[in-house]
């Protein structure tokens, strides 16, 4: 009866936007970045990927409620960069990199086609 | 910093598995993919059911849930819209297939109600099993029919029903979901110490070779390497060998690790997709993700 909607795991609510950015007041170069209708599929990845980066001093991401389909990234960089420069490095480099997988993939694809054709 | 150069290799498709090798990269991509080729990737199942007549031995909820989990072929799964995203008021041709059923008894044996009884409106949209009776002929004959069985009605019963197919993802109920495994595996490293091998007397070898469930390693009697590891990747660690050299006092007799940097994917189809096209709508999904909120994130910053 009260059970939520099952679209609500993947249908941005009207009027609101999918990414927003809160600067931390306390702490310098510090920044949660929330991803609403994410999960951890993007969170952990962009949070690996964070991690990676040399200018990063601390990169994390939550889910801050089970039912509500939303991320919380934190990212806090050292002076030199900004927690918006380094998201945005990270996720260019996320993309470069299942670019790659595509066209590997595909051309594996094609490979093995007409492996199998050849040999019939 | 430059981003990584993955390596992909296919080890082998078949017409409903694919397994490859995923190599330098981080675990989380290999777990973004594989929770994607789950949760994420679009199929056509039935999700609205009209019941006309039933007077079966199956209440209508039950009917309903059997044909949700009936896997329908999804090739065309791109050319449809979601429902909610569609133009139309209610539904339409572009955001929904109709099937009809209508099957009464009236012999006096039970009349098997099946997957093949559905009608599709829709020829490129109909269930995995009607399409592989259909090119039955030149797949394997020997083939035991493939069709899913609903319900069965005993004379003078009756089943007649309209239900509307529709596009969906896993995320939102398990009925979507293409794939039926979708796994990764660390490449194992098997490396047996040839030295206390040879201390070994024929019967403990062949015990030792016995010794594990999965079949990994092979021993052939009376040749100069007589214990080989014939298949590596179907290792499940259960260290069983392990265990039994222990009972040999030579625990170094086999070592195992896991290359944490080689993912051993297995991706198995339900039959909706191809299961190559499992993997690559994957990646084209996730990629669409992140391009997402790359532009929403600039958006962010252009307005302070």
């Amino acid at each position: 009866m009260n059970a939520p909607d099952r679209f609500e795991l993947f249908v941005l609510p009207e009027g609101s936007k999918k990414v927003t950015v809160t600067k931390d007041t306390k702490i310098p170069n510090a920044s949660v970045i929330t991803i609403l209708r994410e999960d951890h599929t993007v969170g952990n990845l962009i949070r690996m990927q964070l991690v990676a980066d040399q200018d990063v001093k601390f990169a994390g991401y939550r889910m801050p409620h089970p039912l509500e389909h939303n991320i919380n990234i934190r990212i806090q960089t050292y002076p030199n960069s900004t927690p918006l420069k380094a998201m945005e490095d990270s996720i260019n480099l996320l993309i470069d990199e299942f670019e790659r997988i595509n066209t590997q993939f595909n051309n594996q694809v094609l490979r093995k086609k007409n492996m199998t054709d050849t040999y019939i | 910093m430059t981003a990584r150069s993955p390596e992909l290799e296919i080890l082998e498709i078949k017409n409903d598995t694919i397994t490859f090798i995923l190599s330098n990269t981080d675990i989380s991509v290999a777990n973004a993919l594989r929770r994607v080729m789950i949760a994420e990737v679009p199929t056509m199942c039935i999700d609205l059911v009209e019941f006309e007549a039933n007077n079966s031995v199956l209440c209508d909820e039950f009917i309903a849930h059997r044909l949700g989990l009936i896997p329908l072929i999804s090739e065309e799964v791109n050319r449809f819209n979601y429902t909610r995203d569609c133009s139309c008021s209610e539904r339409c041709d572009n955001c929904s297939v109709e099937f009809r059923l209508h099957v009464k008894c009236t012999d006096d044996k039970a009349r098997d109600v099946t997957s093949s009884d559905l009608i599709s409106q829709n020829d490129m949209v109909i269930p995995v099993s009607s399409a592989q009776s259909l090119n039955h002929n030149n797949n394997t004959p020997d083939r035991p029919e493939q069709e899913i069985p609903i319900v069965k009605l005993r004379k003078g019963q009756e089943l007649k029903l309209k239900a509307i197919a529709k596009k969906g993802v896993g995320k939102e109920h398990a009925k979507w979901i293409p794939a039926c495994v979708a796994t990764y595996q660390f490449q194992p490293h098997i490396v047996i110490n040839q030295n206390r091998l040879d201390e070994l007397s024929d019967k403990q070898k062949e015990d030792w070779v016995a010794s594990c469930p999965a079949k990994v390693y092979s021993y052939v009697p009376h040749q100069r390497n007589q214990v080989t590891i014939e298949d590596p990747l179907r290792c499940m660690y259960c260290m069983e060998c392990k265990k039994k050299a222990d009972t040999y006092g030579k625990p170094d007799l086999v070592t195992i690790e896991q290359k944490t940097d080689r993912f051993i994917f297995t991706v198995e189809t339900t039959g909706a997709l191809k299961p190559e096209d499992i993997v690559l709508y994957a990646i084209q999904i996730i990629k669409r993700k992140l391009t997402d909120i790359q532009t929403q994130l600039q958006t962010q910053i252009q307005e302070g």
